[in-house]
């Protein structure tokens, strides 16, 4: 018998940011990136793992709307024009460069990085993101789960279960429908959980979720097993901490690995440091600087020039640091196990957008621990696989928390974001009570349009990003300007529907921009 | 600027159901005037044409005339919980009466301690009273003692402290703060896995900074806490305790900014992942 397991998880999502509207747009831009950076990474080191027939196992959440951007037709084929202007603006980096060996050296690995997505992207997955990784579901080393619609903060939208119950099952119904099967497990947006919420968890056939590992020591009972056996809701669902320890180790800005001088610095790009008239065709608008993704520095060091990356020692830097994380995990079991009346279980979840776009070498770094779990004698398992395990579960009811800052829900209610709380739950109100008041009663086709119309804008409206950003501080008018405009959307659908006078240019103008779950049906609101 | 939005969101508000009384609005008859099938789809094939512009336009003028707004039907009040120590509120008092006669009255929140969620509210429930600010529509309060239960009026005070309630609130929950959970000897330190440091949770007291935005209690002035020793005779010592312990500080809200317009907007500000 295994002496104790690690379960990493990594979470996927971006804001729904389709902007058909125009003809290119900024924020699509977070997309693209993290297709390049991260997606396509994890999916060859997905490859790489199955084509050396290495014995592992890793949970991803898919959220809705990347699954919906992933398959978008408009987004795909922008992505592949994205792709070619940054071949392009490789290519010309090789000749800037040419009289500097070493960033020069860089330059032409980008050129084969880039060459390489493309090919990757278009031949070995047929465009089709979703689909690569869920083959690597069907070969049985992956675990696929998913989150909530829009990864609306839940905590927040309970005042109305039905707007919480919407948001579990419309995520669920739409994973089921783009890889044809329920997910057991369920991602809860930000960690965000409170007591209750496993009743309609359980609704949705969700089998576990996971919570920061606060939740699990403060529930109504003391975690025997502490943070590192689930414990088992009143309904039998089962709940999983993040383990602090692992986390940190990848997650603190101070002792974190991605901070690490050897790795490539994010935060110096071509896109800020070239003249404008050479980098400004491969900008959004041609002015406004953004990362290209070009990025020749590694971290170095606070008060030293920026040195130029080297890839081999980077690498080298994360071989190492994926055995210590190993070595360490593999202290903490043997510790651990001792006073446990089971092998423990540490959970650890991370942002996938972490590796690769924030974290360069994070791909690398998490397939040499996948590799070398196993010769450490560290099994690497899905929380489904530990269910099968260990079917008995200590029961208790975990507390309310989040993985935010402070680990409660002030990130996404507090000065900067507090304003959006009355419409979001007011508008919830109002397409509960219309959908109630219709029970029985038939609609015309552009009625019922225009009905699942306005439960795509509330749901748009309800994405978690958006108080996220305005507290973060980054694009906040852009996350105002969000909330708003889908507010509005909904506010003109209600009002159309009222008074029975619905545009249908307007209508299908909604319909094109905000696209995202086609299958919605209005009558399973109150369902 | 600030009277068309205030023109547009009179016009175009959809009718609100209340917090505390969800009325339906007036239904339509919804298969009336029903397009043929043939029309809507042929309509459907001729609309799906738009340029970048036209989906702007359209975009831009829904948000021009919809703007979000809360047009209250009656008073209410909503509180949703933020931390072991926090609570938010939202509110809207009284929206039919004029203000001179609201302005008589000081607008108060009346927190009740609820530590036993199952029973129903008493007049005798223990309570603190917070000053509301008749603009601001919102606060955060900052609560005596976690992982228990609260519930709020909305009101106007008397001068003999007694409260014209206009609403009533929901219930919340707070949780506890790490490390504060009061168990039974079930199980020592020593033997648990969760509370050995070397180990596992690092045994961190996650306090709750008092940042701006909370920055402490609020109390009716004169006569801050109301207590039954009929209901509470365990627990009332400890919640007198703690609401002593925290001193009297009165820090009103201070609002968030609105968004002023639905301005045309292109591109945002800052720039790669959230």
């Amino acid at each position: 018998m295994e002496n104790g397991f690690l379960g990493i998880i990594l979470h996927a999502h971006l804001p729904f940011v389709r902007h058909p509207e125009h003809p290119s747009f900024f924020e699509e831009n977070w997309l693209f990136e993290a297709m390049t950076e991260c997606y396509v990474p994890l999916l060859e080191m997905l490859d790489r793992l199955e084509n050396d027939r290495i014995d592992y196992r890793l949970t991803l959440s898919l959220s809705p709307p990347l699954i919906s951007m992933l398959r978008d037709e408009l987004l795909q084929s922008r992505y592949l024009q994205h792709l070619h202007k940054l071949i392009e603006l490789a290519e010309k980096e090789t000749v800037r460069t040419r009289r500097e060996p070493e960033l020069n050296k860089l330059a032409r690995l980008y050129r084969r990085f880039y060459r390489h997505t493309l090919d990757f992207y278009q031949n070995r997955c047929r465009g089709d993101l979703p689909g690569a990784f869920g083959m690597h579901q069907a070969h049985g080393k992956l675990e696929l789960i998913t989150t909530a619609a829009t990864h609306g903060f839940l905590p927040l939208l309970s005042v109305s279960e039905t707007a919480v119950r919407n948001q579990i099952r419309v995520g669920i119904d739409t994973f089921r429908r783009h890889f044809g099967f329920a997910p057991k497990g369920f991602w809860l947006p930000e960690c965000g959980y409170y007591p209750g919420l496993e009743t309609f968890l359980k609704e949705a056939g969700i089998a576990y979720f996971f919570v920061d590992s606060h939740s699990l020591l403060n529930a109504n009972r003391p975690p025997l097993n502490g943070v590192y056996a689930p414990l088992a809701c009143e309904n039998g669902v089962a709940a999983f901490a993040r383990d602090p320890e692992s986390s940190e180790q990848v997650w603190s800005s101070k002792q974190g690995y991605p901070g690490d001088f050897d790795y490539r610095e994010y935060y110096r790009d071509i896109g800020f440091d070239l003249d404008l008239d050479y980098i400004g065709p491969y900008l959004v608008d041609g002015h406004l600087r953004a990362n290209t993704g070009i990025k020749y520095y590694r971290v170095t060091g606070e008060n030293r020039p920026k040195q130029p990356y080297d890839p081999s020692a980077a690498r080298a830097k994360a071989e190492l640091h994926a055995r210590d994380f190993i070595q360490k995990r593999r202290r903490q079991i043997d510790a651990l196990a001792k006073r446990m009346d089971r092998p423990p279980l540490i959970v650890a979840p991370y942002d996938a957008e972490l590796f690769g776009h924030w974290w360069f070498e994070g791909p690398y770094w998490l397939e040499q621990v996948l590799r070398i779990a196993g010769e450490n004698g560290i099994r690497t398992v899905s929380c489904a696989d530990d269910l099968q395990r260990f079917p008995s579960l200590q029961a208790a009811t975990p507390s309310a928390s989040t993985w935010g800052e402070q680990g409660y829900s002030s990130y996404w209610i507090n000065e900067t974001n507090d304003w959006i709380y009355p419409y979001l739950h007011q508008a919830g109100r109002q397409l509960e009570a219309f959908v109630a008041e219709l029970k029985g009663i038939s609609v015309n086709p552009r009625q019922e349009r225009a009905f699942n119309q306005a439960v795509r804008s509330l749901l748009l409206a309800q994405s978690s990003d958006w108080p996220f950003i305005m507290k973060s501080g980054t694009t906040v008018d852009y996350a105002v300007k969000r909330i708003t405009d889908h507010l509005a959307r909904f506010n003109y659908l209600y009002d159309s529907l009222r008074k029975g006078k619905i545009d249908e240019r307007y209508l299908s103008a909604l319909e094109i921009m905000d696209n995202i779950f086609p299958d919605i049906d209005f009558r399973n609101y109150c369902a | 600027m600030l009277a068309i939005s205030q023109e547009i969101a009179l016009k175009f508000s959809p009718h609100k159901a209340s917090l505390a009384d969800a009325k339906p609005c007036p239904r339509t008859d919804a298969a009336a005037a029903a397009p043929s099938d043939a029309a809507v789809a042929a309509e459907r094939r001729e609309t799906r044409n738009f340029g970048y512009q036209a989906l702007q336009a359209i975009s831009e003028d829904i948000a021009r005339r919809f703007m979000p707004a809360v047009s209250p039907a009656e008073p209410e009040i909503l509180l949703l919980p933020v931390d072991p120590h926090h609570l938010y509120a939202y509110w809207n008092s009284a929206p039919g009466q004029p203000p001179a006669r609201q302005a008589q009255k000081p607008l108060t929140l009346r927190i009740y301690w609820r530590p036993n969620a199952k029973q129903a509210a008493t007049p005798f429930d223990l309570y603190f009273d917070v000053p509301a600010d008749d603009a601001a529509h919102r606060k955060n309060i900052r609560l005596p003692i976690d992982d228990t239960h609260y519930a709020a009026a909305l009101g106007r005070l008397n001068p003999d402290h007694s409260l014209e309630v206009l609403a009533h609130s929901n219930l919340v929950h707070v949780p506890a703060l790490p490390g504060s959970k009061r168990f039974p000897a079930e199980i020592s330190p020593q033997e648990n896995p969760a509370f050995t440091g070397a180990i596992g949770f690092p045994s961190r007291e996650q306090e709750v900074p008092d940042a701006v935005w909370m920055e402490g209690p609020h109390f009716s002035g004169r006569l801050p806490l109301h207590l039954s020793a009929h209901r509470y005779p365990d627990s009332m010592p400890e919640f007198a305790e703690c609401l002593r312990d925290f001193g009297e500080i009165a820090a009103d809200f201070e609002p968030a900014a609105r968004p002023a317009s639905a301005q045309p907007f292109r591109h945002a500000s800052g720039r790669g992942l959230k």
